[in-house]
């Protein structure tokens, strides 16, 4: 039962900028004034490094080495305008030195003795032919032959262990320190300038983690001075897409979209966690994952917006709980859902905890999040030395009446006539996404209100017209290109991208967001074997 | 930055014939002189209701009730009232107080509208400088807390706008202390861990150079970030290489704890566990030289922090900011001054000053290298996110009251037992910009009279 009134500011207190949208937190996590086309904060331009997100290095090594890790060891990414990809913002410094270091000791302890007996070598000089092969791909062709020669030295050395495995041990642990590996290069040839184009390697890795968040293949790297050409490119994505691996690609830009970037299941009250399975958090994301790999399976058809309306949901016992269903089912499979209170992805567990706060209702962080993540809107701070209210019990409104009274004047109206419909359509849902048809007084949820969006505002009934809606809107196709742009460039959009932006932009509506079209766009673009290093 | 080094083979093959000779060296040094440490200890939220933690005059005061588990040390102990946070500008109260106190508390720099912190905090601060001026150790710096996640709003910053996280898992802060600790006096030869890592952080210092100059301004600025860090780490790694054990390290099989490493370390009810493991490793870190700074934290800004159930807090309906439970943050929001907030604020108070006063019980039954106690050489300071309003109690948000606490006497440069009360002067805000130069002087860094960006000398009324 809500008898405390919400703080208005409704980003209070949270103090990090972890999950949900960049302004969860109560204000920009980079201290920037907004985003888009012209901004002229530094995240617009490429530093020519771009360091393996937790997901990027995870895939990674999996594809290099055979081996599973916990990226939870390792630096998480910080988030500027919920994006987890904008490069020049990831520093790092001493402690997460020391982090990747431990971290690569313990991928090379594990990968070393099945390397030994894969090549059947037991001398060093035997694994330097697996060096050869190796080193190359560790280092997504960035290096030249005698920086390869200074590792493959470390199989020989007697310093770095007394046997074969150690041996192989510090050399594997060594290739997962460096910066080589650590970091994508995205530099060019050389002098650059504003317009340099990157190497055919460069490119190869641009290519890969934006369709597979993971290392180039063999094929890949040795398709060359084709990747110069557009239908060099286009033919390595087609071959991409056919690999299983390109559903991590969806996954990732989904999770960057959805803002999804730690699992919040945990994080809640207990009382809302009451009642659900103890792997509750896992078994939501499971099913948050199928649900992308779903639309994933066929790359013909499959497309952002889909999931944003989608019925069918991957049921488990979590789900079941969540969602109130009886799945038939032991093991998780698709199930098509009522679709009277909630459909696609924004009603996810997964995706309503990230921007929900540990009890209650979160209706501004939810709308600060549609109109930044899914419109593409920037939505400044609260001014600082707004009040706190005080509780209010004696009066009978409803928590909407409630808010909408409290933010109908200056400064508050023009943000929250903006972030407070689409939050209010969500009230009935609980931080982790359980349906209620009535407030703790027995009262329905008034769930309708208007996007107000540039070209006008547009009315919806309920919270599955507001979705369904908001999925018509072209504006939400625009923003996933310009998202997806941010993802394959690690970078804001400048002024020089504006035409490329709106190229894909009306593909993506015209489309409704197919995967396939927009990376096609973003691959066949100049700007796509391009660095704009400013040196 | 500099590129030019030794041929590593070489470097390494030297190590078997110095090795010895550094560590007769570092030896004869160690038995004669222990090292000077600071431990910095942050709590999230703030006591809200009352103004800590004394009052009195300077040498004629009482801990309040709330601290009063500190009252066995309170002759070894500093105690502050009346100061404003570090950092932040005088009169801020009001949400951002969070945010500002974060980035400003350890840092003691304004954001200047950056939203983010501008600076190092004090430990980052000293385990860097310390480093820079010749002080080499296993680990720059350690930090611990009972909290996990980079915080935006801080409270721990390894540089200007780089918010970095504690480890809070012990036996994952053992993990990464163990390949730290120096070898044994019977050892017949460098670590073998240790000897590997310094090849690899030397190698992967080498690729710095092949890249660097391909870069424009801004890949620059973060690569040479990174490969400074690199150079930073294998300084310690070699520090590490080249220190005998001290004679009061005794390695530690696990954490002093009763849970083991699958334990759920994040869940409240094992909040005293996670506490007296810590306190251990704290200790061990110390007593082997593994680092002079320590940096703690109960929670990040705005901590949702809860202690065992057994302490009888109650639990707080929902509040404002949306959260409940019997947790600190929640009941910071609870506009009203009855029963229940008296005894959960206090409930959280008394928790950290225990947690605070068996950390220095500890210490001080440590023996030191020079055969005094680990607490005698460590100056111990413990501030808080935020404090209390005086004409406001019920302001969530206060950055004024600053409860501080140091304790130790600076091997006798400190006057203790005594009591200093800021009166909500604005000029107490720069109390504690000079308290953190007092602890920077501390280890040694006596030319270094600034810290944080309204920096002022050492605090001189601690010498009394």
């Amino acid at each position: 039962m809500l008898s405390a009134v919400i703080l208005f500011t409704a980003l209070g207190c949270t103090g990090t900028i972890e999950g949900g949208s960049g302004t969860s937190s109560g204000g920009p996590s980079d201290g920037s004034d907004g985003g888009g086309i012209g901004a002229s904060h530094g995240y617009t331009k490429n530093p020519g490094l771009r360091r393996l997100t937790r997901v990027e290095y995870r895939n990674t090594v999996r594809d290099l080495l055979g081996v599973e890790v916990d990226v939870s060891r390792i630096p998480k990414e910080l988030l500027i305008r919920g994006h987890s990809v904008i490069s020049g913002a990831q520093k790092t410094g001493y402690t997460d030195i020391e982090a990747y270091y431990d971290l690569a000791l313990r991928t090379a302890e594990s990968a070393a003795p099945e390397i030994l007996d894969r090549t059947s070598c037991d001398s060093s000089a035997c694994l330097v032919s697996f060096a050869d092969d190796f080193l190359p791909l560790a280092f997504r062709g960035a290096t030249d032959a005698d920086t390869e020669q200074a590792y493959r030295a470390l199989l020989t050395d007697d310093a770095a262990g007394a046997t074969t495995r150690e041996r192989l041990t510090t050399f594997l642990s060594a290739v997962l320190s460096s910066p080589h590996f650590l970091y994508r290069q995205e530099i060019g040839r050389g002098d650059g300038g504003e317009s340099g184009e990157l190497a055919p390697h460069e490119i190869a890795t641009r290519l890969s983690y934006l369709v597979w968040q993971s290392t180039p293949d063999a094929e890949l790297l040795a398709a060359g001075e084709s990747l110069r050409t557009p239908e060099g490119r286009t033919a390595q994505l087609a071959r991409m897409l056919r690999d299983a691996r390109a559903r991590e690609g969806m996954r990732g830009f989904v999770r960057d979209w959805m803002g999804v970037f730690d699992n919040r299941i945990p994080s809640k009250d207990s009382a809302v966690l009451a009642g659900l399975p103890a792997d509750a958090a896992q078994a939501a994301e499971e099913s948050f994952e199928r649900a992308i790999d779903a639309e994933a399976s066929s790359f013909a058809t499959a497309g952002y917006l889909a999931l944003l309306t989608t019925d069918r949901v991957f049921t488990n016992a979590t789900i079941d709980a969540i969602y109130g269903v009886e799945s038939s089912d032991t093991e998780p499979s698709s199930t098509a859902i009522p679709t009277e209170h909630r459909i696609g992805l924004l009603t996810h567990p997964m995706v309503l905890a990230s921007h929900t706060k540990e009890s209650g209702a979160s209706p501004f962080p939810i709308g600060h999040f549609i109109y930044e993540n899914v419109l593409c809107e920037t939505i400044p701070p609260p001014p600082p030395g707004i009040p706190a209210v005080p509780d209010d019990e004696e009066n009978d409104r409803t928590l909407r009446e409630t808010l909408e009274s409290l933010t109908t004047g200056e400064p508050c109206h023009s943000c929250h006539m903006r972030i407070g419909p689409p939050g209010f359509a969500f009230l009935p849902f609980d931080p982790v996404g359980r349906f209620r048809a009535t407030d703790g007084r027995d009262r329905p949820f008034d769930t309708s209100g208007e996007l107000v969006l540039p070209g006008g505002n547009v009315p919806f009934a309920d919270t599955v017209g507001m979705i369904r809606t908001l999925a018509d809107q072209e504006e939400v196709a625009h923003c996933i290109a310009k998202r997806i742009f941010r993802f394959a460039h690690g970078r804001f959009e400048a002024s020089f991208d504006t035409s490329e932006i709106a190229d894909l932009a009306a593909a993506s509506a015209e489309s409704r967001a197919h995967v396939q079209t927009l990376l096609e766009r973003i691959v066949t673009a100049p700007s796509f074997t391009q660095v704009r290093v400013v040196r | 930055m500099t590129f030019s080094r030794r041929s590593l083979l070489k470097q390494m093959g030297w190590w078997p014939l110095l090795w010895p000779l550094l560590r007769r060296d570092r030896a004869s040094s160690q038995a004669q002189i222990a090292p000077k440490r600071v431990i910095v200890l942050f709590s999230s939220n703030g006591p809200i209701m009352v103004r800590g933690p004394a009052s009195g005059t300077e040498t004629n005061f009482q801990l309040h009730e709330w601290w009063s588990p500190l009252e066995r040390h309170k002759a070894d102990g500093v105690f502050f009232a009346g100061c404003h946070q570090a950092g932040v500008p005088f009169g801020t109260h009001n949400e951002y107080g969070h945010q500002s106190a974060g980035t400003g508390a350890l840092t003691a720099r304004t954001t200047e509208g950056t939203n983010n912190a501008t600076g190092p905090s004090i430990d980052q601060f000293i385990g860097q400088a310390l480093q820079a001026n010749g002080v080499l150790t296993p680990r720059r710096s350690l930090l611990f807390g009972l909290h996990s996640g980079i915080g935006h709003w801080g409270p721990w910053y390894e540089a200007a706008g780089k918010p970095i996280a504690p480890e809070a898992n012990p036996y994952r802060a053992l993990e990464q202390l163990l390949p730290s600790l120096p070898a044994d006096a019977g050892s017949t030869g460098p670590d073998p861990r240790l000897v590997r890592k310094k090849l690899v952080l030397d190698r992967v210092y080498g690729d710095c150079k092949g890249i660097v100059p391909r870069l424009g301004a801004e890949g620059r600025e973060l690569l040479d970030f990174h490969c400074t860090n690199i150079e930073s780490l294998e300084k310690s790694v070699s520090s590490a290489l080249a220190m005998p054990r001290p004679p009061a390290c005794v390695p530690l099989e696990k954490p002093d704890t009763e849970l083991g490493p699958d334990a759920n370390w994040a869940a409240a009810e094992n909040n005293d566990e996670r506490m007296k493991a810590f306190t251990s490793l704290i200790t061990l870190a110390l007593a082997c030289d593994v680092t002079r700074v320590v940096g703690f934290s109960f929670g990040s800004t705005a901590e949702r922090f809860a202690i065992p159930s057994s302490y009888g807090i109650p639990s707080s309906a929902q509040v404002d900011s949306g959260d409940s439970g019997p947790q600190h943050h929640a009941w910071t929001h609870v506009y009203n001054e009855g029963d229940d907030k008296r005894t959960a604020l206090r409930g959280f108070t008394r928790w950290y000053s225990e947690a605070v006063a068996r950390l220095i019980d500890a210490l001080k039954a440590t023996p030191d290298a020079n055969g005094k106690s680990l607490f005698d050489s460590t100056l111990i300071v413990w501030t808080s996110e935020l404090g209390h309003h005086t004409s406001n109690p019920l302001e969530p948000h206060p950055n004024g009251n600053i409860p501080v606490m140091l304790f130790g006497n600076g091997l006798g440069t400190i006057r203790t037992g005594r009591f200093f009360d800021g009166q909500g002067r604005q000029e107490s805000a720069l109390t504690l910009h000079s308290l953190f130069v007092s602890l920077i002087h501390h280890v040694g860094l006596t030319h270094i009279d600034e810290f944080g960006n309204q920096g002022r000398g050492p605090l001189d009324w601690l010498a009394g």
